[in-house]
């Protein structure tokens, strides 16, 4: 008995090891950081809360802090919005029976998730290009010319296409968790329904989604945590510094700004950068628990 | 076959551990064979670090030039990739694994590795041929007086243009003023070619080539950069308004959807010779002409607003540092003082093409193209871009602020005195 318990604490030890080393060690001293001044190369000087109260305080940190806090949202509402219709369809449409070819479908939806961010950040970028991007060849090809864009270039625009690109390639996972879902739906369900006359779509709204509303939210908290600790897709497609006008400035890219400083020469403030970092940290614990302790009241009724 | 499975799935849990391990030690190659400095005659291996990965060749090239002078010492050029080179200085000072001779930025971000400490202080008695780049008043690579690195190449900022497009639409006078400009603009568009490849998605290509270049020929000394340094006038000033009205009033000549297009879309637009015109720098040059050799292009100086200008911007772009804590001090101030000579300064110039040496002795080129380039700064006096020296340290830095206030005239219509406004308004921090 003794010896099996050695086994058990033997068998955790490697990952509990490796997750400390790699991710509680630098969780832990990045939070430490934000608490002291250190412009990356020097020695570091303790400074209290100083990094948060420059945060907060001057206006040129908060209101790029609240100005991509805001972007970030926004950025979440719409990945969401059109990656979960989207992967709903999609299930939704694979799971009918009498489709041929069903198998196919479902790897080439995911393929895009197997992808580089980098990757996709480019091909977007081609795709919006404005002059030679195969979106403005088509809405020509269409008629739709007069309403041709530079995508990126466009505050108005360039959150909206910076999203579609995120969707696009994260479809496949709550496309794969729908489909989960579904199959685990009762067949017996859909019989009953179909005795008592129910059109597909009926079947759909009142046994489906219902049942599948569980998997909507693991997807939600996914997806939150995914976009509120974003930066590359942005990176990749309109660089760190929010270009056009901080329109698609989010927290990701103020932080790696303020941190590791700009091209200019703008010296590299890892303190402050370590501040915005914790509140990210902040943000994401808190709305991650609060969900949770909502849904778990909701099943609770 | 319990304890079996048992000892399997605890090699599973270990197998990631080794399979991470070399992943934390990719970076580093093993060291060649090197001797220590005091073994007479044998060879010693100094690195040298920089973000110029297009220049391995040239600078491969360059080096062997100086290993044949100096026997005893080798020099190997490593670059790393310029959007991650300042992250890669920071942690190889940090751990001790910088290279013994490193490329520092000009003014702010140089600045900030020197005061680390961990980059050797430069003086005429360490580097004798620094006196050149001191008396050329060059203090791009000193802080407070005290330099910590060589020049090695600075270039220039102007227009290149297409020779073939100026001769199809008849053009055989280069503009000397922006109506000049303007006229030729008219002339090309009217001929179905696309003017001018400008495009506004990249802060640091509008503030570093496209504004610059107008506004050192509407300033046309450094009085006024002084004057704006030292706060007695600001952005609202005349002469940037003007500046920004030029931009507006080429506009009509810049590529459809211009607000969208990156550098690199430019770029890619004059090089495959489907523009007349594309405003950036001597730095292109080496790349150019690997890039599409039969090219026929040249360069002008961006026109004056009534007469030739009289200013002419350049960048203090690559140089040569010391890492203090090196194994081969010595071998690498040998190394930074040949760079900083003569020979050294024309063997960098003929090897990388665009980039000229501070040292004023170092003016004999090869290539007629880099020659061109060379000539621009003839007469004129010479302007460093603006934001460099000051204006980095603060949010948003000179290049985001003129970024955004170029793309809201675009965008909102503004002008240039809005534009202006509204410049100063972000670089409001600066004259607090």
């Amino acid at each position: 008995m003794k010896r099996s318990k050695w086994l058990y604490a033997g068998f955790v030890l490697p990952a509990l090891v490796l997750y400390s080393v790699f991710m509680l060690y630098p969780l832990i001293s990045s939070l430490g950081l934000s608490l002291f001044s250190w412009n990356g190369y020097g020695p570091k000087t303790y400074v209290g809360f100083e990094n948060f109260a420059k945060l907060f305080g001057n206006v040129n940190y908060s209101a790029r802090f609240f100005g991509a806090l805001k972007n970030n949202v926004i950025f979440f509402v719409e990945t969401i919005i059109l990656q979960n219709a989207t992967a709903l369809l999609l299930a939704a449409l694979v799971n009918i029976r009498r489709i041929r070819g069903t198998k196919l479908f479902r790897s080439l939806y995911y393929l895009p998730c197997t992808l580089s961010i980098i990757v996709v950040g480019y091909i977007w970028t081609l795709i919006y290009n404005p002059l030679w991007g195969s979106l403005n060849y088509s809405m020509d090809l269409l008629g739709l010319g007069a309403y041709k864009l530079a995508w990126l270039g466009n505050e108005k625009t360039a959150l909206l296409a910076i999203a579609i690109a995120n969707a696009w390639q994260y479809t496949g996972t709550p496309f794969v968790m729908f489909l989960a879902g579904m199959n685990a739906v009762p067949g017996e369900l859909y019989e009953a329904a179909e005795i008592d006359g129910a059109s597909v779509t009926r079947q759909f709204f009142r046994i489906t989604l219902p049942l599948i509303m569980p998997v909507m939210f693991i997807i939600s908290v996914i997806v939150f945590v995914g976009n509120f600790s974003a930066f590359e897709i942005v990176y990749a497609m309109t660089g760190s510094t929010g270009a056009p006008g901080y329109s698609t400035d989010i927290l990701g890219t103020f932080f790696y700004r303020t941190c590791f400083g700009s091209r200019l020469g703008m010296p590299p403030d890892m303190g402050v950068g370590a501040a915005i970092a914790t509140c990210m940290f902040a943000i994401i614990g808190i709305a991650v628990a609060a969900w949770f302790k909502m849904s778990k009241r909701e099943s609770d009724l | 076959m319990k304890k079996f499975l048992a000892v399997l799935l605890a090699l599973l849990l270990v197998l990631p551990m080794v399979a991470c391990a070399p992943t934390t030690t990719s970076g580093t190659k093993a060291p060649p064979p090197q001797t220590t400095a005091g073994d007479t005659g044998k060879k010693v291996v100094i690195k040298y670090s920089g973000w110029r990965t297009e220049d391995q060749a040239a600078i491969t090239k360059m080096n062997e030039l100086f290993t044949a002078e100096h026997p005893n010492i080798e020099v190997i050029y490593e670059p790393i990739l310029a959007t991650e080179y300042d992250t890669y200085l920071q942690t190889a000072l940090a751990n001790g694994t910088a290279t013994d001779v490193i490329m520092m930025r000009s003014y702010g971000g140089g600045r900030t590795v020197f005061s680390g400490g961990k980059i050797l202080e430069l003086n005429t008695q360490n580097v004798p041929n620094l006196q050149a780049q001191i008396d050329a008043g060059i203090d791009a690579w000193a802080s407070d007086g005290k330099y910590f690195a060589v020049g090695t190449g600075m270039t220039m900022e102007g227009v290149w243009y297409n020779k073939d497009i100026f001769e199809a639409c008849g053009i055989n006078k280069l503009p000397t003023t922006v109506q000049d400009l303007i006229d030729i603009c008219k002339t090309i568009k009217d001929k179905n070619y696309l003017p001018i490849a400008c495009g506004i998605a990249d802060d640091w290509y509008v503030s570093e080539e496209v504004t610059s270049s107008i506004l050192m020929s509407v300033i046309g000394s450094n009085d006024w950069v002084k004057q704006l340094y030292d706060k007695k006038i600001n952005f609202t000033d005349s002469k940037y308004v003007q500046m920004l009205q030029t931009f507006l009033d080429l506009s009509p000549y810049y590529p459809d959807f211009f607000e969208g297009l990156t550098y690199e879309d430019c770029q890619s637009l004059f090089i495959t010779g489907n523009a007349a015109m594309y405003m950036s720098g001597s730095f292109e040059l080496q790349g150019f002409i690997e890039t599409n050799p039969d090219l026929k292009m040249g360069c002008f100086a961006f026109p004056g607003q009534t007469a030739a200008p009289v200013g002419q911007n350049y960048t203090a772009a690559c140089s040569a540092g010391v890492y203090a804590d090196s194994k081969y001090v010595e071998e690498a101030l040998t190394y930074v003082n040949w760079l900083a000579s003569q020979e050294g300064g024309e063997a960098y110039a003929n090897g990388v093409l665009g980039f000229f040496s501070p040292n004023p002795a170092a003016s004999e080129l090869k290539d007629e193209r880099a020659k061109e380039w060379q000539a621009l700064s003839n007469g004129k006096t010479m302007i460093h871009m603006l934001g460099y020296e000051t204006m980095y340290d603060g949010s948003p830095d000179y290049s985001t602020a003129i970024g955004n206030t170029v793309r809201a005239m675009v965008a909102d219509g503004l002008t240039a005195e809005a534009g202006a406004t509204y410049m100063q308004e972000q670089m409001g921090w600066y004259f607090d």
